[in-house]
């Protein structure tokens, strides 16, 4: 993998648009997105539902839904290379090493009938990981390091029989299991009780601590954001509207939209 | 349930161990000659047929082939099947439009005219070739079973989850998809099964599939000669076996396809 030389940037997204095609023609679902991350960073995406956040996801990703395209003028510069020209094969071999995700739905995201160690040692296989063995131990490590306890007894258990929030612990292991340099957390939360959403944002913290990856959290919770992040993205209707740093835009919001997604979040003091 | 099991495997002990349990040779022996169209007896407990042939060693020998070319060409219909509704649910496109158009075309003829039609143009066949005939002719509604099955499993978020993670199609094949499919494939399976065996039965009572002197239940039926109400016992037993059969392995496919329902696929 190249690097460029010092340069902390890790990911620039330009003029980045997704279309979905439709009985009416074709649907633009982000417009021409430009952002970018430095190494170790945690940047907010932020937006309501529909505004193309998680599209952006699966386009940094190149896991596409049949009749989604990319457009021509986009380019997706990571680590140094353009992931968009790309060939198949050597995506495959970012994805999930270098660049992974962690997905909105741990119910589903879960094959239901594969033992939740197996999939996470699955990962370890794809990337090069010659014994099944050694996998599994690195495997139950993982999820061990994601706070599960007994993850030895537990690896060997369905998806079911763990509740939401080791479900999500079980995909974070998935994501992070190759010490991947940025990792997409696409509403990583949002399924989950309040109580259990703050280990999980806590859990995402110290692990980012630990390893030095940056993050890349798709929201539409403010409170998410504030709690990890340093910098935001405010997004609507598939463009960024604006990009601030968090203390900036919860203090002087330049957009209007911003000021009223912020008016949206309930607040215990009016004062604030 | 466990009635239908039991009689399953009766049935394939029977055919497995044929030589050691009939009382007689199935084939036509001199020395029995003499005994043409006799009823029930003691020593003849199923009676014999208009070529002095033990009925009861008949049955016994006829399970072999007629369980053992179902089976073999159930196998070979799950196999083609299996591929054909794989390929065109993970290639999609015109691949899939392809394969589909094949089924449908196949699957609207009905398969005995289909037999018929295919025994007559090439003769008498051999066990090996109307194996592959049945065979041939199974796989149609499985891989459209098949192909659905994937294209749904495609969209699943675990799928794309694996994606993510590196996994290239085949392996999501392998490690997601065909696991999957599993138990839609024995059902399926099971049920093409409990068809199969009455159109052997069929095809051997017209004397288009298994040939005499082999015995399969089928062509024991039509050694019961012109007049077989005065052969009752000819026609009765391997008919009973037949019954017998279908009745146990559709038991049990309407069991397995209960437990394999897709609404509560999700507990494994």
């Amino acid at each position: 993998m190249t690097m460029i030389g010092a340069d902390p940037m890790l990911l620039d997204v330009r003029d980045l648009s997704v279309s979905y095609a439709g009985e009416h023609g074709a649907v633009r679902a982000v417009d021409g997105v430009s952002f970018s991350v430095h190494a170790g960073e945690t940047v907010a995406l932020v937006g309501e539902s529909g505004c193309g956040k998680t599209s952006v996801a699966f386009a940094l990703m190149r896991v596409m839904s049949p009749g989604a395209s990319i457009g021509a003028a986009s380019r997706v510069i990571f680590e140094g290379a353009d992931l968009l020209a790309l060939d198949e094969r050597a995506m495959r071999d970012i994805r999930g090493r270098r660049l992974a995700m962690i997905f909105q739905e741990p119910a589903s995201a879960l094959n239901p009938v594969m033992k939740v160690g197996a999939q996470v040692a699955e990962v370890a296989l794809l990337h090069g990981e010659r014994s099944k063995k050694a996998a599994w131990d690195r495997a139950v490590g993982m999820l061990d390091r994601t706070g599960i306890a007994n993850a030895d007894e537990r690896a060997h258990l369905y998806p079911h029989e763990l509740s939401g929030g080791m479900r999500q612990r079980v995909l974070i292991a998935m994501a992070l299991m190759m010490q991947p340099a940025l990792v997409i957390a696409d509403e990583p939360t949002s399924a989950l009780d309040v109580t259990v959403q703050a280990q999980i944002l806590d859990l995402l913290r110290d692990l980012q601590k630990e390893t030095g990856m940056a993050v890349l959290l798709i929201t539409h919770d403010f409170g998410v954001v504030a709690e990890l992040c340093s910098r935001a993205l405010v997004m609507r209707g598939g463009k960024i509207v604006e990009d601030a740093p968090v203390d900036e835009i919860f203090h002087a919001p330049k957009n209007a939209y911003t000021a009223g997604l912020l008016s949206a979040v309930p607040r215990l003091s009016a004062d604030q | 349930m466990k009635v239908a099991i039991g009689v399953l495997l009766v049935l394939v002990f029977v055919a497995l161990a044929a030589p050691a349990i009939a009382p007689h040779d199935p084939r036509v022996t001199p020395e029995s000659a003499l005994e043409k169209n006799l009823p029930p007896s003691a020593s003849h407990l199923f009676g014999t047929d208009q070529y002095s042939r033990d009925v009861l060693s008949r049955v016994i020998f006829g399970a072999r082939v007629s369980l053992g070319v179902a089976a073999a060409s159930v196998l070979l219909a799950l196999t083609l099947g299996a591929a054909v509704g794989a390929a065109a649910g993970l290639a999609g496109g015109w691949v899939d439009a392809i394969c589909m158009r094949i089924v449908d075309a196949m699957l609207s003829v009905p398969r005995v005219l289909l037999l018929l039609v295919l025994v007559a143009t090439t003769g008498t066949l051999s066990v090996g070739g109307i194996v592959l005939l049945l065979g041939l002719t199974g796989w149609m509604g499985m891989s459209r079973l098949v192909r659905g099955e994937v294209r749904l499993l495609r969209e699943r978020e675990f799928v794309m989850a694996a994606r993510a993670t590196g996994a290239s199609e085949w392996n999501v094949f392998v490690a997601h998809i065909l696991p999957a499919l599993v138990p839609t494939l024995l059902v399926a399976g099971t049920l093409a099964l409990a068809s199969v065996i009455p159109l052997e039965a069929g095809l051997s009572f017209l004397g288009l599939g298994v040939q005499s002197p082999t015995a399969s239940w089928g062509n024991i039926i039509s050694d019961a000669g012109e007049r077989p109400g005065d052969v009752w016992w000819v026609v009765l037993f391997p008919g009973l076996a037949i019954v017998c059969t279908v009745l146990a392995v559709n038991t049990i496919g309407e069991r397995l396809r209960e437990r394999a329902d897709p609404r509560q696929r999700l507990v494994p």
